[in-house]
Parts: C-alpha cells; sequence; structure tokens
C-alpha cells in the first residue's frame, strides 16, 4: 500500500509503445479482431492435437451428415461431414495451417525482402535507387494470381509452389510501398537537421526514417496478409493449389461445390472461415495502424 | 510534358520486354524447347510475337490468337458491367458515409465494405447462385444466353449481338443476356465498389472541410446543388487514376467469376488451360491479359496527366 503514496506530484508519461497500446485498448473492434487473432493463432498452434479425428478418415456410415444444430445432427460430428464421412471440424481446424500459416508464411518472408529492397533502395541515391524502383514494375503489373498461374505452370501444381508465387507477388508492391515511405520521411526538414549534425545513414534509418515509416509496415502486412488468404485459397479453389485430399479451405469450398443443393454446410463453413481470417487480420492492422498514428502524434 | 510522356514509353518499353522474358522462360522450358542459341532463339520468339502468331493451342488444335479472339470479348463485356456497377454503387455509398461521417449509416457502409473486402468472390458467387438461382429461381445461374435463342456472333459481346440481331425474339433474347449478365457483374463489382467507396469517401470527408463548400451553402445555395457542382466535381478527379490500378484486381476477380458461373470468357478459358496443361495457351493468355493491363494503366495516367492539371503540378515539383 506504501506504494501508491504520492508524495510528489509527477506526472509519467508513457513511452510511445505504450501510448500506441493504450490507444488500441480504445478501439473495442480492434481488440476483438486482435482477440480473433490470438484464437486463430492459437488453433494453428494447437488445434490439430484437440480435434477428435483425423481430417482424412473416412467414415461411411457417417456421409453427408448436417451439422449439430439441425435435427439430423449429431453432436460428434459438430460440423457436419462431407460426402466421404470426413469430420468438417477436423478438416476446417487442420485447414488453419494450410491456408492461414502459409499466407503467414509468404507474407512474412516477402515483408522481409520486400522491406529490404525498399529501405536499401531509398536510403540510396542514383543508379541503384531507380534500379531498384523500377526493376519490379513489370511485376507489379501482372496481378499476383495470373502470376502464381504461370508459376504453377512452370513450377507445377502444389502448395509450396503456390506459396513461392504469392510471396514473389507481395514482394514489389512492399518495396514499392517501402521506398515511397522512406523517400517521405528523408525528404522532411528534422531530417536534414540530423543529417547537418553529422549522423551517419544507419543512425538516421534507425531513429528518424523506421519509427516513422512503422504505420505504412503495419498497413502492408495486414493488406499482404489478407491477400495472401484469398489469393491461396482462391488458386486451391482452382484446382492448381493444394491437391485433392488436403484439408486447405478453398480446396474443402471446390470439393463441397458439386454438393452445393445437398449439403450447403460443405460451402458456406470453410467459406465463412476464409472470411472470418480475413476480416479479423483486416481488423487488427486497421486498429494497429489507427493506434501507431495516434502514438505518433 | 513531353519528357513526361518519354519516360512512361520508356517505362512501358521495359515492362514489355520483360513480360516477353518471361513468356520466352514458359516458352523454351514448356512449350517448345530449342536446341539452337537461347539469345537467337529470344530474337525469334519475339518476331514471331509481332506477327500475331501465339502458337497452337494443344488440346484443341486451334491457333492461340484464334481462340484469344473468341473469348476476349466475353471477359470485356464483363469487367465493363462490373466497373460500372462498381463506380454506381460506389460514388453513391461512399458520398453518402460521407456526408453522415461517424454516425450509424456510415458505420453501416464501412462495415458492409469490410465484409464485401474480406470475403472470397467465389464463395459469394456460389451463394448467390444457391439462393437467388435454385432456391428463388429469379436469374440464371451460368452461361451468357440462353440455348432458346440463337444469335449469330457478330462482335462478340453478347449484348450488343442480341440487341443487333434480326430475330423476332430480339428484346426477349436482350433481356435474357441481360439477365445472365447481372449476377456474375454484381460479384465480380464487389471488390471494386469497396476500394471506391473508401476513396470516395476519404475524398468527399476532405473536400467538405474546404471554405469553398462553406460558401457555398452561406451563398443560399441548395445541399444536392452543393453536393454535385462543388462537393463531388472536386472531389472524383484525383482518385480516377487509383481506379484504375483497380483494373488489374478486377480481371483477377474475372478469372474466378467466370469459372463460378461458367462465363465463357478468357479465365476460364485460362483455367481450363491449365487444368489441360495446354502450355502455348497459357502463355498467349498470360502474355495477352498483362499487355492489356499494361496499357491500361499508361493511357489512364498519361490521360489524368493531360486532362487534370493539379496532377501536373507536382509532376513538375519532383526531384528525379
Amino acid at each position: 500500500m506504501a506504494r501508491k503514496i504520492k508524495v510528489y506530484p509527477e506526472i509519467k508519461v508513457p513511452s510511445a509503445l505504450g501510448q500506441t497500446w493504450a490507444a488500441y485498448r480504445q478501439d473495442s473492434l480492434a481488440m476483438l479482431g486482435l482477440w480473433g487473432l490470438l484464437f486463430l493463432l492459437a488453433t494453428l498452434c494447437f488445434g490439430p492435437m484437440m480435434v477428435s479425428f483425423d481430417p482424412l478418415k473416412q467414415d461411411p456410415n457417417a456421409l453427408l451428415l448436417p451439422p449439430s444444430w439441425t435435427q439430423q445432427g449429431t453432436i460428434e460430428y459438430f460440423f457436419g461431414t462431407d460426402d466421404l464421412g470426413r469430420d468438417l471440424l477436423s478438416r476446417l481446424v487442420h485447414g488453419a495451417r494450410l491456408t492461414f500459416g502459409y499466407a503467414l508464411v509468404a507474407t512474412l518472408v516477402a515483408l522481409l525482402c520486400g522491406c529490404l529492397l525498399g529501405l536499401i533502395g531509398g536510403m540510396s541515391r542514383g543508379l541503384l535507387a531507380s534500379t531498384l524502383h523500377h526493376v519490379l514494375d513489370p511485376l507489379l503489373s501482372i496481378p499476383s494470381l495470373l502470376l502464381a498461374i504461370v508459376l504453377v505452370a512452370l513450377l507445377g501444381p502444389g502448395l509450396p509452389n503456390v506459396t513461392l508465387a504469392i510471396t514473389l507477388a507481395l514482394i514489389p508492391q512492399i518495396t514499392r510501398a517501402t521506398y515511397n515511405a522512406v523517400r517521405q520521411e528523408l525528404g522532411k526538414e528534422y531530417v536534414t537537421a540530423a543529417r547537418l549534425d553529422g549522423s551517419p545513414p544507419y543512425r538516421i534509418l534507425r531513429w528518424a526514417v523506421l519509427p516513422n515509416i512503422l504505420d505504412t509496415l503495419v498497413a502492408q502486412t495486414t493488406r499482404a496478409l489478407s491477400m495472401a488468404i484469398l489469393d491461396i485459397s482462391t488458386v486451391s479453389f482452382l484446382g492448381i493449389g493444394a491437391q485433392a485430399p488436403a484439408p486447405e479451405w478453398g480446396n474443402m469450398l471446390a470439393g463441397g461445390l458439386e454438393l452445393i443443393y445437398v449439403a450447403s454446410w460443405n460451402v458456406t463453413l470453410p467459406g465463412l472461415a476464409i472470411m472470418l481470417s480475413v476480416v479479423i487480420t483486416n481488423l487488427v492492422g486497421d486498429g494497429l495502424r489507427n493506434a501507431l498514428q495516434k502514438g505518433m502524434d | 510534358m513531353l519528357n513526361y510522356i518519354m519516360r512512361r514509353l520508356n517505362l512501358l518499353l521495359f515492362t514489355l520486354l520483360m513480360l516477353s522474358l518471361l513468356a520466352y522462360c514458359i516458352d523454351v522450358t514448356l512449350v517448345n524447347p530449342r536446341a539452337d542459341g537461347l539469345v537467337g532463339g529470344y530474337f525469334r520468339f519475339l518476331a514471331r510475337l509481332l506477327e500475331g502468331d501465339l502458337g497452337f493451342s494443344s488440346s484443341s488444335n486451334q491457333p492461340v490468337a484464334e481462340l484469344i479472339r473468341l473469348h476476349l470479348p466475353a471477359t470485356v463485356e464483363l469487367c465493363l458491367a462490373a466497373l460500372l456497377l462498381a463506380m454506381l454503387m460506389g460514388i453513391t455509398l461512399g458520398t453518402l458515409a460521407a456526408l453522415n461521417q461517424g454516425r450509424w449509416v456510415d458505420r453501416i457502409i464501412l462495415g458492409l465494405s469490410l465484409l464485401g473486402y474480406s470475403m472470397p468472390a467465389y464463395w459469394l458467387g456460389m451463394l448467390l447462385i444457391m439462393t437467388l438461382s435454385m432456391d428463388l429461381g429469379w436469374l440464371p445461374s451460368s452461361g451468357q444466353l440462353s440455348l432458346l435463342y440463337e444469335v449469330k456472333p457478330v462482335t462478340g459481346f453478347t449484348l450488343m449481338d442480341t440487341w443487333l440481331s434480326h430475330s423476332p425474339y430480339r428484346e426477349a433474347a436482350f433481356r435474357d443476356a441481360l439477365a445472365h449478365l447481372l449476377l456474375p457483374a454484381v460479384v465480380l463489382a464487389i471488390v471494386p465498389t469497396t476500394e471506391v467507396i473508401r476513396l470516395v469517401r476519404g475524398a468527399m470527408i476532405n473536400v467538405l472541410k474546404q471554405n469553398y463548400i462553406k460558401a457555398a451553402f452561406s451563398r443560399g445555395l441548395s445541399a444536392p446543388r452543393v453536393m454535385f457542382k462543388h462537393g463531388l466535381r472536386n472531389a472524383l478527379p484525383p482518385i480516377v487514376p487509383m481506379l484504375s490500378l483497380q483494373f488489374g484486381s478486377l480481371v483477377t476477380a474475372a478469372v474466378i467469376t467466370e469459372v463460378v458461373f461458367s462465363w465463357p470468357g478468357m479465365g476460364r478459358w485460362l483455367v481450363n488451360s491449365i487444368q489441360a496443361r495446354d502450355y502455348a495457351a497459357i502463355e498467349g493468355g498470360v502474355l495477352v491479359i498483362a499487355c492489356f493491363l499494361v496499357v491500361v494503366n499508361l493511357l489512364s495516367e498519361s490521360l489524368t496527366t493531360l486532362l487534370y492539371p493539379a496532377k501536373r503540378k507536382d509532376l513538375y515539383g519532383q526531384e528525379d
């Protein structure tokens, strides 16, 4: 109790990180997104250990069982089963690893490469900057899905190849955004002042540029992640990504397409899973960007 | 200005060069492997492309260029319809949201646009087919035109073809084509609409803060007049170039929409070609779509620079 007595009227100024977190907590939608993201990550790590069925196990006695909240459903197969008697809940949980997990990998790798290229291009001058800025322009003009199609045609179908293709498609956008943000920051007067004081480029990058382009980076990351989730599931839906028995969400949708009139839950539930994960990503991204902007002001 | 146009053309040339190299990669590895030199092969490949020869499709044995000519109009028709829908819905909803900023109308529109942006287009398409076409029977679920109508393709655009045809069922056929177009166009329009809403809302909020809006109101002009004459007039031009960036994602989404709705366009043809391992067709299709996008981007950027002086101003101020 003694600690709470304030002898001197001190005002404690919270750190930049603390201010960001305080601003983030004010936003209830963003907090909802954060809990959703934690839930998704938990599903990704521990979900497959917790579900009761193998995602590929076929139960001939339980074909096309509706979800448990309908009249014919059983609690054993909570989300129902598909036409081969595979448990939908187990497949969805295992699919989180394939769809969300691979999207996460693609985004992180793309972020690393794109940021690096953008930072080098943005900090340097002359030929190197121009090359780094423009060499990726042609890739920028091809939509990511088309690029994925080309790479799959070259390398053969499969989830790793699709992930590679989507990573390659994401890199130019992140590079471009980082480059522009760095250039914008470098043009400001306090950076000039720091340079006149004799700060080396590394110091300017670390203390002036990086903290101030953080909101751009966050916005790019969440945008890239939502694009990656949608692209991976789309490519698999088209039949050139994850192959048939794999419980990838887009793949499950494609399988459910023929059953749409007899077993609509095979279409609605995987689609819902994709949509929710993208919504969660966007909510967290929007909240984080707003909070960072508030924290900077 | 001339300098600017030269730079854009330079970039275009470079981009096309890279695209042709990419296509050449596919060509060499998959379509016709060459024993003779790679460099010489590339120039022969370029010469062939410039003549409009894209090789032969291995699944149908027809020239790829001919197949593309057959499938392209359907895709263009679908994309244009979706773009029109997206503009109409997006500008209306975006303005509404900006006028009610912070109130529940704004929140509902923003929430809906977040949902629309997060939804896989093909899933929405399937749900709409399930409810509107199958359960309610309001709209047809696949294809461009009911098989009952025999319409000779003249332009390739079904709407124009049915309108131009001389059959006694001309109007019924036109209405049928419109009904077939509606569902895929709505699905395709969802993502661009959310983007238009976001852009228009932001631009309108900025414009509404300006003094000339206050001045217009103080002169006693009516609210709709201020909105149309002073608000939208100033808010729309800067966002037109950003809309053209949407074209790329529109074409991508069209590929999927076409597959779901069995729309006989480039996208469905391309996906079928991939499944049939018809590499000449993939190469030609991707090349044509990419070139199309590059040219559209270039045209829209140059046009806005020409027509919209404020954009030109920061061109003069650029350092590099």
